[in-house]
């Protein structure tokens, strides 16, 4: 390991009443982040035009879709930060606004990209060929370009909620969440036409158990966290080539591509196809995470061995950081109480320093004062902290 | 401290800490991105529009249509398909002069009786008038093919164009063909008539 040739900060003075404050992850004025909200206000404008008679001719469908989707987003979220983003979850910032493009940009943009390429297929194939390969032919394309797209902007609204290719692959999955629940609803209320109208809860019903039970395991979510892995990859400064990094990525996105085009290709039809697919998609994400969860945690391991020679960090702090239960158990040795609460503080200091180190070009002594905080903290747990996000 | 970003003094601001995206590629990128769907969008409008509107079709041609192929249709002459409205699973459009006919192909979970279809045909149009369209649906009648399939049938207006609804049920009401025969008022009888063949025409698998 690389041992820095800066001494082990000194001690400084406390800081200012407000104290050190939280690293900032987004930054409301930025181009990313006009766009992110524009676009998605376009992608609602663009659900609502389609989908909000549907909702207002069969209210009860539109209910037992919120009813039954809302849960199921719960659910997703929280697996979503909780599994897949190794040490802590994503900033609550970021994963508002990759929720947003998901579920409002994407999927208004793929509404019409597939309403303008399905029927062009259908017109230049022919509607019985159409009818079995239009959507495979068309929606790898225009979904998985529009959610990554999302990825990238999330990248240009900060610096810092894109660093890593977990980070990617989390904010993908968290973008791809947005769209399998959108549209989830929008096949929930499209189903009660399959029906003649007769009987819409059941029709509705239906459609969301074999979305959510059956296909939702390797769906949206799936697809896009792996294109994400590649755009975290392509965009952390991890001092590869460029020409590696955009290999990467371009190779992420096409594998993206390619599960969905199975997904939604009539190979392998059928009930079996059905539940097979789904599991062949999340066996591939599943080993995409573990390729990025190691990267990480060798990052991270890196960096806390670092982070310790240079004394900001004790062995055993370090050892406790870079997991949830060993940080509760570290923080448990401590009395309930102020004690407590500002080893909890500096807990979150040292993650928040860890995490600044994560990226490989950065220099060490840029975040040196991370460090001081961390120093100040240690040395002064009654002062008065920044507000925690 | 900058009070207003939240740093610490003397650590790097979001525009240069963590990732690649920085400096004015923190401006191009985004527009990159944005302009890149932009261009997607304006392709494949492009490509849509350079195929060609609709496939005619030779007369005494039959299209199974529905999840399983289960309903078919026979065509006769002067029929064009509108490829981009249909969808061999569940919906045909077909076009003659100024005459369109809809089809559509539903299943229902249970047995259902005709009346029942047709409430619920009353209810998809309620789409329609909450997306802005005048509609109006008759009360139905029966109505028979001249295979002796029985259903319903009752005067239909969507805007401006007027015609009949048709509800055709399969022998076990399990499933059925919706129809919708549309045209502006000055539309010719010989269109009109040519749609009454199309509708008496339609059968079901298994079934003549």
């Amino acid at each position: 390991m690389t041992a820095y040739a800066y001494p082990t900060p000194a001690p400084v003075a406390a800081p200012a009443a407000a104290g050190p404050s939280r690293p900032l992850v987004v930054k409301v004025r930025s181009v990313a982040f006009w766009s992110l909200i524009v676009a998605s206000g376009f992608g609602l404008w663009t659900l609502q035009k389609d989908f909000l008679p549907v909702a207002q001719a069969f209210p009860a469908s539109a209910v037992l879709d919120v009813l039954v989707l809302v849960p199921t987003l719960a659910v997703g979220l929280w697996l979503a930060r909780r599994i897949l983003r190794p040490v802590q979850a994503p900033p609550w910032s970021g994963t508002w606004l990759a929720l947003m493009w998901g579920g409002l940009a994407a999927c208004g943009i793929a509404l019409v990209m597939n309403g303008l390429l399905v029927p062009a297929w259908t017109r230049a194939l022919g509607v019985e060929r159409a009818g079995a390969w239009a959507a495979a032919m068309s929606a790898p394309l225009n979904e998985e370009l529009a959610k990554a797209a999302g990825v990238v902007l999330l990248a240009a609204v900060s610096t810092r909620l894109v660093r890593t290719a977990a980070d990617g692959l989390v904010y993908g999955a968290l973008i791809g969440l947005g769209f399998q629940v959108m549209e989830n609803f929008t096949y929930g209320l499209n189903a009660v036409g399959v029906s003649g109208g007769v009987d819409p809860l059941g029709s509705t019903f239906d459609v969301l158990w074999v979305r959510i039970l059956l296909t939702g395991i390797g769906s949206h979510w799936a697809m896009s966290a792996v294109a994400g892995a590649g755009i975290g990859y392509l965009v952390s400064a991890n001092g590869r080539s460029r020409a590696r990094r955009v290999a990467v990525a371009v190779g992420c996105l096409a594998l993206a591509m390619g599960m969905h085009w199975y997904f939604d290709s009539p190979l392998g039809g059928g009930l079996a196809g059905t539940v097979a697919k789904p599991l062949v998609n999340f066996a591939i994400t599943m080993l995409v995470v573990l390729v990025v969860r190691h990267g990480f945690r060798a990052r991270w391991a890196q960096v806390s061995e670092e982070e310790v020679m240079l004394r900001t960090l004790a062995p055993d702090e370090a050892h406790s950081l870079s997991r949830r239960h060993s940080r509760r158990r570290h923080l448990r040795r401590f009395p309930s109480g102020p004690v407590r609460a500002s080893q909890e503080r500096l807990q979150r200091l040292e993650l928040d320093l860890l995490e600044e180190r994560m990226p490989e070009q950065l220099d060490p002594a840029a975040v040196q004062p991370r460090r001081d905080a961390v120093a100040a903290a240690r040395r002064d747990p009654a002062a008065c902290w920044g507000p925690a996000r | 401290m900058d009070r207003e970003s939240g740093y610490v003094e003397g650590m790097n601001d979001i525009a240069t800490a963590g990732n690649a995206v920085q400096g004015r590629h923190r401006v191009w990128v985004p527009i990159a991105v944005v302009g890149l769907l932009l261009v997607m969008i304006a392709a494949e409008a492009a490509f849509a529009k350079s195929q060609p509107a609709g496939e005619a079709l030779v007369s005494g041609t039959v299209i199974g249509f529905g999840a399983d192929r289960q309903a078919s249709v026979q065509v006769g002459e002067g029929w064009v398909l509108d490829d981009a409205a249909s969808d061999l699973d569940s919906q045909l459009v077909l076009t003659r002069g100024d005459v369109t006919v809809e089809l559509s192909s539903v299943i229902f979970n249970g047995q259902t009786a005709p009346s029942q279809m047709w409430t619920g045909m009353g209810r998809l149009l309620d789409v329609e008038r909450h997306a802005g369209a005048q509609v109006s649906l008759g009360s139905p009648g029966g109505f028979e093919t001249s295979s002796g399939a029985t259903g319903l049938e009752g005067g239909l207006q969507i805007g401006s164009r007027a015609g009949e609804a048709f509800v055709l049920p399969d022998a076990e009401g399990v499933q059925a063909v919706d129809a919708k025969v549309l045209a502006p008022a000055d539309a010719g009888d010989t269109d009109w008539s040519a749609a009454t063949q199309l509708i008496d025409s339609i059968a079901f698998e298994g079934e003549s």
